[in-house]
């Protein structure tokens, strides 16, 4: 059974490259991005020109967050929705948004995004069951990748604000040089070793893994809740197979979980936030600087 | 009462015989108004469609008859059969700047037209919501101003799709649909259809849906090929959305047709290129010239009404002369009377000549009026003609 | 009044001859003209009513010379100073009572004032006594009743002379013997010249004097 996205297909069919260019209604609003990411790339690139919006709640995971009918009707009337594209928002497929102000900053690296590892669906408590199945979609997690979203980003808010392209691309050159020297960090920090062993409560990490060299299992642990005693088993044989020392979490795991890990299993946990939705303090740069931070320490010789 | 005379005279006698009167009327009515009616009609229609064609710059649609392609497209029939899958329009229009509207076209509600289309068409048409608003997702759909009118539906009441009839492998479901808006009248073929996404005119064509095991290949040519156990009827609401996708390739989707807004004549040309292989599915027109079949059948029909009405003028003259001998023969003691008592000839011609006068002045009248209601529901009572041959 | 002298009449092509060698008829009198049927009653009321052209002799109405009057020089002498009541009442169907009464002042113009004719109108129907039918279709009143609207119509321009063809022909003897005293009372009391042709007795006694026309004489030639 094939399930593809159709955003893609049928964003080509709404517009071609070089689309109609958007009418200059209000420019100051209607820009939307579908994760927090996106929408700091758009805001700092737009500067003070416009405000970009972002439609789901703060407490939620926008990967796993659907519109309601009023956030709908405000995308419909967006004058430039920024998809992240790799699966991220498949309710983009089922709802009615102008396709041709869609922008999937994701396409130019289309053939090269992830398959995620077979596993099962399980539960995420208040939001229902999902599935992580097929392509992982935390492009951005990845500078390299990130930078070219944030290129993409760039083109779309040239196309919207012409007026201002110098002013634009300036600030995409500092919002470049930023994720440039994420990129940096990271390279340096895994120079030292080679392809270390890491858990990962989640399978999140794939495109740093990819990048970087790091060999990752992940699991589909919830930094909150104690897995079962099951889950604890097949843990143990995992680890048997992965000697890993430490285990990325996307947020700071219950200290009951982070002791049992350490004391029956040797393994250290260290937080690396995918920073989907806004973070409670900082921003994007700070989180991923601070998640580099933390992973000094997985990474000493 | 205080004043009186000839024309009075007239009147009265017109209306003591009124059944005459009014069948004298309506003859000379109809007999002068018919080709001003099929003049006004054919020439309303004629810039409709037109205005409608050149707000069309492209269609893009399966290869095979032009004027059902244009007939269909532009004036939404949901009966044609032919189909093209969607690759075939994002082959011929990639890398061009332009932009293209599916039109799904094949689905009824309630008999009017269920269009599968997206945002652009409403914009492209210059359609408004006069009450809600636009499709939101999967299920959603607007009501033209007249389908409204006739149901006395608005936002927030629901619809449902009908069955594609006997052959039906689905057993006579259709998909609920909730009405988000209602369009404003456009007084164009789109007051009379329903709008939904074109991924709900899919989800009705039974590629997608909220089952999660059942195979389906896409459908485009003859057979609806739609899951048979899958309860349809439940249409698709917010608890069911995300549980919602489509089955098969995207890009082999059917769509009746496609309209290409091309940036500029230049990038029209290239997409009409593509589409000139035999080989392509697909096939592109140029609406307004493939108009000019269907002016030729406009012209050839008022030609007819013309020669009719010629005819039938002249027969019709005729018949009012006789009848004016017959009534002058019915009134000779009248008229002898009058004059025994000392009223001029003048006067008495005056008489005849006056309600022969206020006889074709209302038949003129009513000529005009014809004409007037022909000016508002004319066209929308041709196009339904056309629309249904 | 009416002045007859060696009066001639005979149709074109027809057998028959009016002769009439001397008739006088006093101003305000009432004369019956009798004879037995065919004897050219009718043709002299339509010679005197100016409806035919004379041939020969003299016939004056008061001092005007009807022979060699033009057909409209007669037909404004028949408007402006004859009444004319026929044998049938004559209406005009598709009118009133009251726009049959009306009907010469109707015909003077397209657009009249009426306001001064439809008092004369309503006074002479109601001294004919028909003045509660004069909003009625006139194809639904009784013989009689039209008639006396005949009556009425005839003398709505008040003229000198009322000319009557037989009236009462068509009625029973209760309406005729109504009709017949009605149309005498009201030409007396108006000062109207009256001349009835009748072979009706009760008409014949009801006027002023009599003329008897003799029994059609034949031309010889036809």
């Amino acid at each position: 059974m094939r399930c593809l996205c159709l955003v893609p297909l049928l964003g080509t069919l709404a517009c071609g490259p070089g689309a109609p260019p958007t009418s200059p209604v209000d420019a100051a609003s209607g820009v939307h991005a579908v994760n927090y990411p996106l929408q700091y790339f758009a805001q700092r690139i737009a500067g003070e020109h416009l405000e970009v919006r972002f439609l789901a709640p703060p407490d939620v995971d926008p990967a796993f967050w659907s519109p309601r009918d009023e956030d709908i009707l405000a995308l419909q009337s967006a004058e430039l929705i920024l998809l992240n594209g790799a699966t991220y928002a498949k309710w983009i497929d089922l709802v009615t948004v102008p396709l041709e102000r869609t922008v999937v900053t994701s396409a130019a690296f289309e053939g090269e995004l992830l398959e995620l590892p077979a596993t099962a669906t399980h539960s995420h408590g208040e939001s229902g069951s999902h599935a992580h199945v097929g392509i992982d979609f935390n492009t951005w997690l990845d500078p390299t990748l990130a930078r070219q979203q944030a290129a993409s980003v760039l083109a779309a808010l040239v196309d919207h604000l012409p007026d201002h392209a110098k002013e634009l691309r300036a600030n995409a050159a500092a919002l470049d040089e930023d994720l440039a020297s994420l990129d940096t960090a990271y390279r340096e920090l895994s120079a030292g070793t080679d392809a270390p062993l890491l858990l990962a409560s989640h399978p999140v990490y794939g495109y740093l893994a990819a990048r970087y060299g790091w060999d990752v299992r992940s699991l589909l642990w919830e930094p909150e809740g104690m897995p079962s005693e099951a889950e604890w088993e097949a843990f143990d044989a995992i680890v048997s197979q992965h000697s890993a020392r430490w285990m990325l979490y996307e947020d700071t795991p219950a200290p009951e979980i982070a002791a049992r890990l350490r004391e029956d299993f040797g393994i250290e946990t260290v937080v690396l936030r995918p920073c989907g939705n806004r973070p409670a303090e900082g921003d994007y740069l700070t989180e991923m600087r601070a998640g580099l931070e933390r992973l000094r320490n997985v990474f000493q010789p | 009462m205080k004043t009186g005379g000839i024309w009075y005279l007239a009147v009265a006698s017109l209306r003591r015989h009124r059944v005459r009167t009014a069948i004298l009327v309506a003859t000379v009515g109809v007999v002068a108004g018919l080709p001003l009616v099929t003049d006004a009609t054919l020439a309303a229609y004629t810039s409709a469609i037109t205005a409608r064609a050149r707000a069309t710059p492209i269609l893009i649609g399966p290869r095979g008859g032009e004027t059902d392609l244009l007939l269909d497209a532009l004036y939404l029939r949901p009966d044609g059969r032919s189909f093209l899958p969607v690759n075939a329009v994002t082959e011929a229009v990639e890398g061009v700047d332009a932009e293209t509207i599916p039109l799904h076209v094949r689905h009824r509600v309630a008999g009017y037209p269920l269009v599968g289309t997206d945002l652009g068409y409403f914009r492209l048409r210059g359609l408004r919501c006069a009450e809600g608003h636009m499709p939101l997702r999967l299920g959603d759909c607007v009501v033209g101003a007249e389908v409204a009118a006739r149901m006395g539906v608005g936002a927030k009441d629901s619809l449902v799709s009908d069955p594609e009839g006997v052959l039906d492998v689905v057993g006579g479901f259709g998909t609920r649909l909730r009405i988000t808006g209602v369009l404003a009248a456009s007084a164009t073929p789109d007051d009379q259809a329903v709008f939904c996404d074109v991924k709900t005119a899919w989800v009705i064509d039974g590629i997608g849906h909220g089952h999660e095991d059942v195979d389906a290949s896409p459908v485009y040519g003859d057979v609806p090929a739609a899951p048979v156990d899958l309860p349809r009827m439940a249409g698709v609401d917010e608890a069911n959305l995300g549980r919602f996708h489509f089955h098969g390739d995207p890009s082999e989707f059917p769509l009746r047709a496609a309209i290409v807004v091309p940036a500029s004549a230049s990038e029209g040309l290239i997409v009409r290129g593509r589409l000139t292989d035999p080989d392509s599915m697909g096939q592109a027109i140029v609406p307004v010239q493939a108009l000019d079949q269907l002016l030729d059948i406009v012209m050839r029909i008022q030609g007819i009404v013309r020669m009719l009405t010629s005819v039938l003028a002249v027969l019709t003259t005729v018949l009012l002369v006789l009848i004016g001998a017959l009534a002058l023969r019915l009134r000779r003691v009248e008229l002898a009377t009058l004059a025994a008592i000392g009223v001029r000839r003048g006067a008495i011609l005056g008489l005849i000549v006056s309600e022969w006068t206020f006889l074709l002045l209302a038949g003129g009248a009513s000529a005009l009026a014809l004409t007037l209601a022909s000016r508002r529901w004319g066209v929308q009572l041709l196009e339904r003609f056309i629309a249904s041959t | 009044m009416i002045a007859i002298d060696e009066l001639r009449f005979a149709y074109p092509g027809g057998r028959f001859e009016l002769a009439v060698d001397e008739l006088r008829v006093a101003t305000g009198s009432s004369l019956a003209l009798c004879g037995p049927s065919g004897c050219g009653k009718t043709t002299l009321l339509h010679l005197v009513a100016g409806l035919l052209p004379m041939q020969a002799g003299s016939l004056r109405v008061g001092e005007r010379e009807l022979r060699g009057l033009s057909e409209g020089r007669r037909r404004t002498y028949r408007r402006n100073e004859v009444g004319l009541v026929f044998q049938n009442a004559r209406l005009v169907d598709y009118l009133s009572v009251r726009d049959n009464i009306l009907v010469v002042e109707h015909c003077a113009g397209f657009v009249r004032p009426l306001a001064e004719p439809l008092q004369r109108c309503v006074a002479l129907a109601e001294r004919l006594g028909i003045d509660h039918l004069l909003h009625q279709r006139s194809d639904r009143i009784s013989q009689g009743e039209a008639q006396r609207v005949a009556i009425a119509r005839a003398l709505l321009l008040e003229p000198p002379l009322l000319l009557a063809d037989e009236p009462t022909a068509s009625l029973d003897d209760a309406s005729a013997a109504a009709t017949i005293d009605l149309l005498v009372a009201t030409a007396r009391d108006l000062g109207t010249t009256l001349v009835v042709a009748t072979h009706d007795p009760r008409s014949r006694d009801a006027c002023d004097a009599r003329f008897t026309l003799p029994s059609p004489l034949l031309a010889p030639h036809a």
